[in-house]
């Protein structure tokens, strides 16, 4: 997990996306703890209350639960909750931006679709 | 110390107004970030708090009381870039002095820690270079462990390898102590990820005081082709309009929802330095 202080986007998001994305990739798999509010502060230099508007919007989200005492625990079926709601804002985050810049640019519907088939065959 | 309260605060300087009305209030357990251009008032505002100089008018309540007795002012650290202190004194003779008037100073604990910035303590204060001295003083003002420690340009002269050592110790100690810690500053993206409370100051005043985040999350930019852009201006409160090449790149407030936007305009998001120029710039006019 790397921070961007260059990016506009709050911290706190960052923070979330970061521990989201760890969540997603397993690195804290379900029923494990994530790191706590002290230990973000200290590894990325930032307000604690920053780090743990970050934790706490998982909580909020119901991605992660509180054990009282010990810390912040990664919820079992938090990665398949996580896959739908990234699903979800798939098409808004790259899909739109996509076709945007394909009309921009006179790309047609077709080619655009072929060179993402293109494009995936190759990664394959 | 739960509060402390700045109410209609002016200061005169001879003809030059140097606060005007001003109303803060300070809470506990919060890191501050008080921003302003050179000359804004900054170093005034915390020299009256700090009960250095008097205001001209308006009042300063610590915790519902004008004045600050023995006990109530050693819930206070104020550390300021004018060499305030006796010239000859050692750094250990400041440590230890210090440590007597706050006794949660730790004198060995501070004496590694400057250590580790390479200063010897059996200089005298005199000897140290600009970068030294500040990495003293403001080294010093966070080890009181006072509830409210107000630091005046703190980082006037480190290098960058000593700010960064010294952000850490901000948040060091925040962490264990849960206090309330003021940074009065220019250098705004520099400290604005330690911060959770942001108050920007320009020629007297307090413009714009909020929490960091509601900060940033509340302006952003709209640029777009200059017609389309104009279409929409109005809808929302501009603080800084740019054009060029026939686009325009407004930085807004949203005091209101989005409304759709055509696919030609594009939002992005303002870091709290963009935000403090374009307002700054506002005021100006």
């Amino acid at each position: 997990m790397k921070l961007n202080t260059q990016d506009q986007k709050p911290i706190y998001l960052q923070i979330q996306e970061g521990l989201e994305n760890a969540i997603l990739a397993g690195t804290y798999a379900e029923e494990t703890q994530i790191p706590s509010t002290t230990e973000l502060s200290q590894a990325f230099q930032i307000n604690p209350a920053t780090a743990g508007k970050g934790v706490n919007t998982l909580v909020d989200e119901g991605f992660c639960y509180k054990k009282r005492g010990i810390g912040i625990f990664v919820k079992k079926g938090a990665r398949e909750m996580l896959k739908k709601k990234r699903q979800t804002a798939f098409k808004e985050t790259y899909l739109s931006p996509l076709i945007k810049e394909a009309k921009q640019l006179d790309i047609s519907m077709e080619n655009l679709i072929r060179w993402i088939k293109e494009a995936d065959d190759a990664n394959n | 110390m739960q509060t402390i309260k700045v109410c209609d605060v002016s200061k005169n300087y001879g003809d030059v107004l140097a606060l005007d009305k001003v109303n803060l209030e300070l809470q506990a357990g919060k890191i501050y970030g008080l921003l302003g251009r050179n000359g804004a008032g900054k170093s005034t505002l915390l020299k009256i708090i700090a009960d250095r100089i008097r205001p001209t008018s308006g009042q300063i309540l610590y915790d519902g009381k004008t004045i600050l007795d023995d006990t109530t002012s050693r819930q206070l650290y104020f550390s300021e870039p004018d060499k305030t202190f006796p010239e000859l004194l050692k750094v250990k003779e400041l440590c230890y002095y210090t440590s007597q008037f706050y006794p949660r100073f730790n004198f060995d604990e501070v004496q590694k820690i400057l250590k580790d910035f390479g200063i010897n303590e059996k200089k005298r204060l005199n000897q140290l270079s600009t970068g030294n001295y500040a990495i003293v003083r403001s080294i010093v003002a966070l080890h009181t462990r006072a509830e409210f420690i107000f630091l005046d340009e703190p980082t006037l002269g480190h290098d960058a390898v000593n700010r960064e050592l010294f952000y850490n110790e901000v948040l060091r100690i925040y962490r264990e102590e849960q206090n309330t810690i003021v940074l009065s500053t220019h250098l705004i993206d520099e400290i604005s990820n330690l911060l959770e409370e942001v108050i920007f100051i320009d020629r007297g005043q307090i413009f714009l005081e909020d929490n960091l985040e509601n900060i940033i999350i509340s302006h952003f930019y709209l640029t777009g082709p200059s017609e389309q852009v104009e279409q929409i201006e109005r809808l929302y409160s501009v603080i800084e309009k740019k054009e060029n090449f026939g686009f325009i790149s407004l930085l807004v407030h949203r005091s209101s929802l989005i409304p759709d936007l055509s696919d030609n305009i594009k939002t992005s998001r303002a870091g709290l330095q963009d935000i403090f120029v374009a307002y700054s710039k506002k005021r100006d006019k």
